[in-house]
C-alpha cells in the first residue's frame, strides 16, 4: 500500500502534540477512529448500556486500520479516549494492478490500496465504475476506500423473473459484473441496473432510468 | 488453611473504593476484602475515601487512622469458618492528593470498584509493573442480558489492559458476592428461641423479645425514604395475618414514625391492627445477615443486602437505586424476568406490581393493598421459589472465588471461542 504521488491535501493525523484532546467513550460513533495504545481503531459498532448509579458502560466493535485485526473492548462511558482525525479525499476508481487497486483524485494523483484492505468495498468494485468514493488516510497512508451510500450496478446473470410477483418480497440470487452475488427481488432480470446500499451490502431496488 | 487457600497462590490485592451511597459501595468492598483474606489467604489493601461511613459497618475501625490492619470478622455461618491463619486486611484512607502512606505500592491485582477512577499515581505504578498485573473494574450488579457479553471484556487504556468483571445471576457472569457458609444461617435463626436470643443480644428486654418472636411472619425493612411506605403499612395493618415489621435504623425509619404518628425509639415496638413494628439499632453486617436470615420477607435497599437475602433463600423485595430516565425500572424488570421463571402466575403478577410500585413506577396502580394480600397469601410458594432461586444463584460460584480464579486469557478464549472475531491473543 503506497501513495505514488503527493496528496492533494495536507494530511493531519490526530491531535496537535501538547494539546491532547480526549473524548468520552460514549461520544464515539460508528466510523470514528480512536487511538488505543498507539494503534488506530475504527468503530464498527458501539453498544451503550446503563450500569448502576447513573453510570454507563460501552462496548465497541473495533477494527485496526493498519492490521485489520478486530477487538471488542468495554469502557466506562466517561473513560477518556483519544480520537484520531483522519484525512479524506475524493477519488474515483482507475484500474487494478495486482495486488493493488488504483484510484485517482481530482488532481490526478494516484492512490493505491491493497485488495486486502478494501474489505467489503471490494465486492462492489467493477471496471468502469464512476462512483465518487472517499479515500481515508492515516499517517499519510491510504487505509480504506468508502463507497457512496448508494451505488448502481448491473446484473449480469440471474434466473428468469417470477411472473406475477411485483411485491419485491420474494428474493433470488443475482450475479453482478464482477462476480459478486447479491440477493435481489424476484422481478429483477439480466441487464437490469439495481441500487445497492453499501452500508449493508443489500439490494435496495431497481435503479431509475 | 482452608482448601481454597492451599489451591491458590497468594497475591497482593488493592481494592479502591469511593463511598457514593452511604453503605452500598463500602459494604461490597469490605465484604470482598474480608473474603479474599479469610477464605483465599490473599493479601489485601482496601483503599477507602470515606472512613466515617465505613466505621458504621465495622466498629473496630478507627476513622482517625489513615492506615490500619483489620482482622476479617466471622461470617454469619458456622463458628468454625475462620481459618487459624487468616491474614488481616490493611485499610487505608484514599486521600486527596493520593499518598501511598505506609502501603506497599506493588500489587498483583488492582480492583477499581464501580468505576471509581484510580488515582494517577496508582496508574503510574501499574504501568511500571508489567504484564503480570491484573487490573479489574468491578461493576454494579445487573440481571440484564447484556451483562454476560460485557463480563471479562478487555478495556485497553493508558498502555494497560483493564478487564470488566460483571457480577450477575447467570452463567457467564462473575457471580454473586457471598460466603459459601452464608446459606446455612437461616437454619440457625429458624426457631423462635434463637430469634428471641438474638433480639436480646440487641438489648431488647427478654420478655419483649420472646413475645415478639412468637409472630411467625417477620418482615425486615431497611432503606431510604419511600413514598410508597404508608400504603404498604396500611396494607399490613389491615391484613388478617399478624406481621412483625423489623426496622433497623435507616433513612426510612422517619417514614415509619410519620405513619405511626409518634416516635419509635430503638428497642420499642408499636402495634397497629395486625401489624407490629419494632425499631432496631443500626447493625453490623453480621447482625444484618442474622436479621435477613430470621425474616420471612426482606425489603432491602442496596445490591449487597439484595444478594444476601437471596443467598439466604428469602423472599425479597428490592428498593433499587433510582436512576435518571427510570433506568432502574428496566433493571428491576430484567431481574424479575429471570427470578420469576417457574413461579405461579398470580404470585408473579403480585410480586411484579408490588416491586414496581415500591420503586415508584408511575404506571402502577395507586394502591398496593391487593397485591400484598396476594403476596402474603402466596407466601409459602414464594418461600419455596426463593429456596429454588438460591440454588440457581449458588450454582455459578461466589464472586470472590471467581475473582481469584479469573485469568483473562483463558477466560476470553474459552468463553468466546465460538466468536470468530474474538482475538484470543489477549
Amino acid at each position: 500500500m503506497s501513495i505514488v504521488a503527493p496528496l492533494f491535501r495536507t494530511v493531519t493525523i490526530g491531535p496537535v502534540p501538547g494539546k491532547l484532546i480526549m473524548k468520552n467513550a460514549q461520544e464515539f460513533r460508528s466510523g470514528q477512529v480512536m487511538n488505543l495504545n498507539g494503534q488506530p481503531w475504527v468503530v464498527l459498532k458501539a453498544e451503550f448500556n446503563k450500569s448502576g448509579r447513573n453510570s454507563a458502560v460501552m462496548k465497541f466493535k473495533l477494527k485496526n486500520l493498519l492490521t485489520g485485526a478486530s477487538q471488542e473492548p468495554v469502557y466506562k462511558a466517561d473513560d477518556k479516549l483519544e480520537p484520531v482525525t483522519l484525512e479524506r479525499s475524493e477519488v474515483t476508481y482507475s484500474y487494478y494492478s495486482e495486488p493493488t487497486y488504483v484510484f485517482m483524485d481530482p488532481d490526478y494523483n494516484q492512490v493505491e490500496i491493497d485488495a486486502e484492505n478494501l474489505g467489503d468495498t471490494l465486492k462492489f468494485i467493477v471496471d468502469g465504475m464512476t462512483d465518487v468514493c472517499e479515500a481515508v488516510f492515516y499517517d499519510g497512508r491510504p487505509i480504506s476506500i468508502e463507497l457512496p451510500t448508494t451505488i448502481v450496478r448491473t446484473v449480469s446473470y440471474t434466473e428468469p423473473a417470477v411472473r406475477g410477483d411485483t411485491s419485491g418480497k420474494v428474493m433470488k440470487l443475482a450475479t453482478l459484473e464482477n462476480g459478486t452475488e447479491i440477493s435481489v427481488s424476484a422481478f429483477i432480470e439480466i441487464g437490469d441496473a439495481i441500487e445497492i446500499d453499501t452500508r449493508t451490502g443489500e439490494f435496495k431496488g431497481r435503479a431509475k432510468a | 488453611m482452608t482448601q481454597q487457600q492451599q489451591q491458590q497462590p497468594v497475591r497482593r490485592w488493592q481494592i479502591f473504593c469511593r463511598v457514593v451511597d452511604n453503605f452500598g459501595d463500602i459494604g461490597v468492598c469490605w465484604r470482598l476484602a474480608q473474603q479474599l483474606a479469610r477464605e483465599h489467604g490473599q493479601q489485601v489493601q482496601l483503599w477507602v475515601d470515606d472512613l466515617h461511613s465505613f466505621v458504621a459497618l465495622q466498629p473496630q475501625l478507627n476513622p482517625q487512622l489513615a492506615s490500619q490492619w483489620l482482622t476479617p470478622t466471622r461470617t454469619g455461618g458456622q463458628a468454625s469458618d475462620q481459618p487459624a491463619h487468616c491474614p488481616a486486611v490493611q485499610v487505608l484512607q484514599w486521600q486527596q492528593p493520593f499518598r501511598w502512606l505506609d502501603a506497599e505500592p506493588q500489587a498483583s491485582v488492582v480492583i477499581e470498584a464501580f468505576g471509581c477512577q484510580l488515582p494517577a499515581e496508582v496508574i503510574s505504578q501499574m504501568q511500571q509493573a508489567g504484564s503480570e498485573l491484573l487490573w479489574l473494574n468491578l461493576e454494579y450488579l445487573s440481571a440484564e442480558p447484556w451483562v454476560v457479553d460485557f463480563h471479562a471484556a478487555p478495556s485497553p487504556l493508558q498502555g494497560l489492559t483493564r478487564y470488566f468483571f460483571m457480577p450477575g445471576f447467570a452463567a457467564g457472569t462473575g457471580g454473586l458476592l457471598y460466603e459459601p457458609q452464608l446459606a446455612a444461617l437461616p437454619a440457625q435463626m429458624a426457631s423462635p428461641l434463637a430469634f428471641a436470643d438474638w433480639l436480646e443480644s440487641l438489648q431488647l428486654p427478654p420478655q419483649t423479645a420472646r413475645q415478639l418472636a412468637q409472630i411467625d411472619c417477620r418482615v425486615s425493612l431497611f432503606g431510604y425514604e419511600n413514598p410508597a411506605l404508608p400504603e404498604l403499612l396500611d396494607s399490613w395493618q389491615a391484613t388478617t395475618l399478624p406481621v412483625l415489621l423489623l426496622v433497623p435504623q435507616s433513612k426510612i425509619s422517619s417514614g415509619v414514625e410519620q405513619w405511626l404518628g409518634q416516635a419509635l425509639p430503638v428497642g420499642e415496638s408499636q402495634q397497629r391492627g395486625a401489624l407490629t413494628l419494632l425499631a432496631l439499632p443500626f447493625m453490623s453486617q453480621l447482625d444484618y445477615d442474622r436479621l435477613l436470615a430470621a425474616s420471612s420477607i426482606n425489603l432491602v435497599r442496596g445490591e449487597e443486602s439484595f444478594v444476601r437475602s437471596q443467598i439466604l433463600g428469602k423472599p425479597t423485595l428490592w428498593h433499587i437505586y433510582p436512576q435518571q430516565q427510570l433506568a432502574h425500572l428496566d433493571k428491576l424488570e430484567a431481574f424479575l424476568n429471570l427470578y420469576q421463571q417457574g413461579m405461579p402466575a398470580e404470585l408473579a403478577r403480585a410480586l411484579k406490581t408490588a416491586s414496581l410500585r415500591w420503586n415508584g413506577d408511575p404506571e402502577q396502580p395507586t394502591t398496593t393493598s391487593k397485591c400484598w394480600d396476594q403476596l402474603l397469601f402466596w407466601l409459602p410458594e414464594w418461600q419455596k421459589h426463593a429456596e429454588d432461586w438460591k440454588k440457581h444463584c449458588l450454582a455459578h460460584g461466589d464472586l470472590a472465588t471467581n475473582l481469584v480464579k479469573f485469568r483473562p486469557n483463558e477466560y476470553s478464549c474459552a468463553a468466546f471461542s465460538h466468536r470468530n472475531d474474538w482475538p484470543c491473543a489477549w
